[in-house]
């Protein structure tokens, strides 16, 4: 945590462009007040962190830091798409929208994986999140166009969960 | 016009671009939760688009850095105010256009502490 601290300090000096005493000391105020703040949501981390690793032990650096390089390029490629199918229903004016709520359920277990997941199909062509059950066990999406549920829960499945999975599972 | 200047406005055309996209699907779209899909994808490009442009354009490092993370940082807020926005609308009642076929989320609610079952 002071580590944390201690880093939020350096990169509110870096985005101020000031490396002062005063700064960091005001640096250091305001990122402890951010961690005051989220406190809660931070221990989860570390706990799902920690199980993370003790039940698929530590992961190769070089193979990690890979994938999410990976998969940063992939979500930025299915933005990029989602918009332009996005442009493609608001400038058609006779595009027929048979909308629909989906259910999903979900293999990812961590919250951060879910999170992201969530983030994901909201900006990914079609689709937007709506609730996530109590249990962490369902996703429910608000979807643009339903042709065929199962197999949306299908694609869905393979193409988004899976990479998240790889990374947080 | 330099190279860097061509492609500053490119890009940030299309963001503005993306943006004009958002506000016509605003009001074209039939019901809040389609709007939403508008709201929530083509403006977080929209400004994406803008950022970006302005991180190319400087000649300033600390300014690319910041644009750079201020991308990333809309990246992981809209969609959460995208999903506050639908939920919000689905738990007050919300009525989505005629025609919303499956609605798994039906009856799944409990009226009384608005916790999804």
């Amino acid at each position: 945590m002071l580590l944390l601290n201690l880093i939020l300090a350096i990169i509110w000096m870096a985005l101020q462009s000031s490396f002062t005493v005063i700064d960091f000391v005001v640096g250091f105020v305001l990122g402890f007040i951010i961690i005051g703040l989220t406190r809660r949501a931070l221990e989860e981390q570390v706990y799902d962190l920690e199980a993370r690793k003790a039940r698929y032990g530590s992961n190769d650096y070089v193979r990690q830091t890979y994938r999410i390089f990976a998969f940063i390029v992939f979500s930025l490629w299915s933005i990029i798409k989602a918009n332009i199918e996005v442009a493609r229903i608001v400038l058609n004016p006779r595009a027929k929208l048979r909308p629909g709520i989906v259910a999903m359920p979900l293999d990812l277990k961590s919250d951060s994986g879910i999170t992201t997941l969530a983030n994901l199909i909201t900006l990914t062509p079609g689709t937007v999140t709506l609730d996530v059950s109590s249990d962490k066990r369902t996703l429910y999406m608000h979807v643009l166009d339903v042709h065929d549920a199962e197999k949306l829960r299908q694609d869905t499945k393979e193409q988004f969960e899976r990479r998240v999975m790889e990374l947080l599972p | 016009m330099t190279i860097v200047e061509f492609i500053t406005v490119v890009v940030i055309a299309l963001g503005v671009f993306f943006m004009l996209l958002t506000s016509i699907g605003i009001v074209r779209l039939p019901d809040l939760y389609t709007r939403v899909h508008a709201a929530g994808k083509a403006s977080t490009l929209g400004i994406a688009g803008v950022l970006l442009g302005v991180a190319i354009y400087s000649a300033d490092w600390t300014i690319t850095i910041k644009m750079i993370a201020l991308i990333g940082f809309f990246l992981f807020t809209n969609p959460v105010a995208a999903h506050m926005l639908d939920r919000a609308a689905y738990l007050t009642g919300v009525k989505a256009m005629d025609g919303t076929a499956p609605d798994d989320l039906a009856g799944r609610y409990d009226p009384e502490t608005r916790r999804l079952r």
